[in-house]
């Protein structure tokens, strides 16, 4: 990912995560307001869950492997700031609900993986039709 | 349409002519294609000075400060750099595929997408391509398909 790419997404990611945990929030609980301290801290939760993006920082192209062990650093890092503000927030206590936490965030992104995984290979397959298209009106 | 093909002496010069009724964009994009397939680039192989076709061309790759052209089974050295490369090929059938690979469309045979993220590129020589995944947009847009 070029470099602008990155820092772009990771501030537009930052927002997005801000906002959603706002939002979702007040409209699961409508009657609740939110402290000066909440929002801080959901502030600090968007920025600890954006940062770890930043493994996949390199100045040259990433090789498979080296893109994989960036995923597996990657997810680590995110399930650690995940539990670690669910402890703070109040939302988990304990090491069995931190463990069923830290399983759902895993389960989550196997989900996403999977999405992508779709959404992309429906992506290769139009690629592919135009490709033959093309290669068809080369021959003719 | 009717197409004439002359075989002519090897003594005289090959010509494309096409002799239309309006210059159209259907015509100058046919006029361009064929001029764009017979446009020629210079790589080397050790001192050996090669002529190559664009149409020949697999992909272009930089590797530390290098710049390589791969063709079906032979790989030049050239002396442009990758953004000039970028440049000449504007108009072709070639995007940037990665940070480092300028890929030929022409020369893909399929497309797949990887668990990693990223797609790959299999080719008419079964040499395997990476295509970022912010280069795919680029690649639809070449081949007609939007962004």
């Amino acid at each position: 990912m070029k470099n602008t790419n990155l820092f772009r997404d990771i501030l537009r990611n930052y927002f997005i995560i801000f906002t959603v945990i706002l939002l979702v929030t007040a409209l699961l609980n409508q009657s609740h307001s939110f402290t000066f301290r909440e929002i801080i801290l959901v502030a600090l939760f968007a920025l600890a869950g954006d940062l770890p993006t930043l493994v996949y920082y390199s100045k040259k192209e990433l090789s498979p492997r080296s893109r994989f062990i960036r995923d597996v650093i990657h997810f680590l890092l995110l399930e650690t700031v995940i539990v670690t503000f669910g402890n703070i927030l109040g939302q988990v206590s304990g090491v069995r609900q931190s463990i069923i936490l830290a399983l759902e965030v895993l389960l989550f992104y196997l989900l996403v993986i999977l999405i992508t995984w779709l959404i992309d290979h429906k992506t290769a397959k139009d690629i592919n039709k135009q490709l033959a298209n093309m290669r068809a009106e080369r021959k003719e | 349409m009717k197409i004439t093909i002359e075989t002519i002496g090897k003594g005289q010069e090959e010509e494309i002519l096409i002799r239309c009724h309006e210059v159209t964009d259907e015509i100058v994009s046919y006029a361009n294609s064929f001029q764009n397939h017979y446009k020629e680039l210079i790589g080397y192989i050790h001192n050996e000075i090669h002529r190559i076709l664009f149409s020949d061309v697999y992909y272009f790759e930089a590797v530390e400060n290098k710049v390589f052209i791969y063709c079906q089974n032979k790989v030049y050295e050239s002396k442009q750099k990758l953004y000039e490369l970028e440049q000449l090929y504007e108009n072709r059938r070639f995007f940037r595929c990665s940070k480092s690979v300028i890929l030929n469309i022409e020369k893909i045979t399929l497309v797949r997408p990887s668990i990693s993220g990223r797609f790959e590129a299999i080719l008419d020589n079964n040499e395997k391509v990476i295509i970022s995944r912010q280069y795919v947009p680029q690649l639809k847009t070449k081949i007609g398909l939007g962004g």
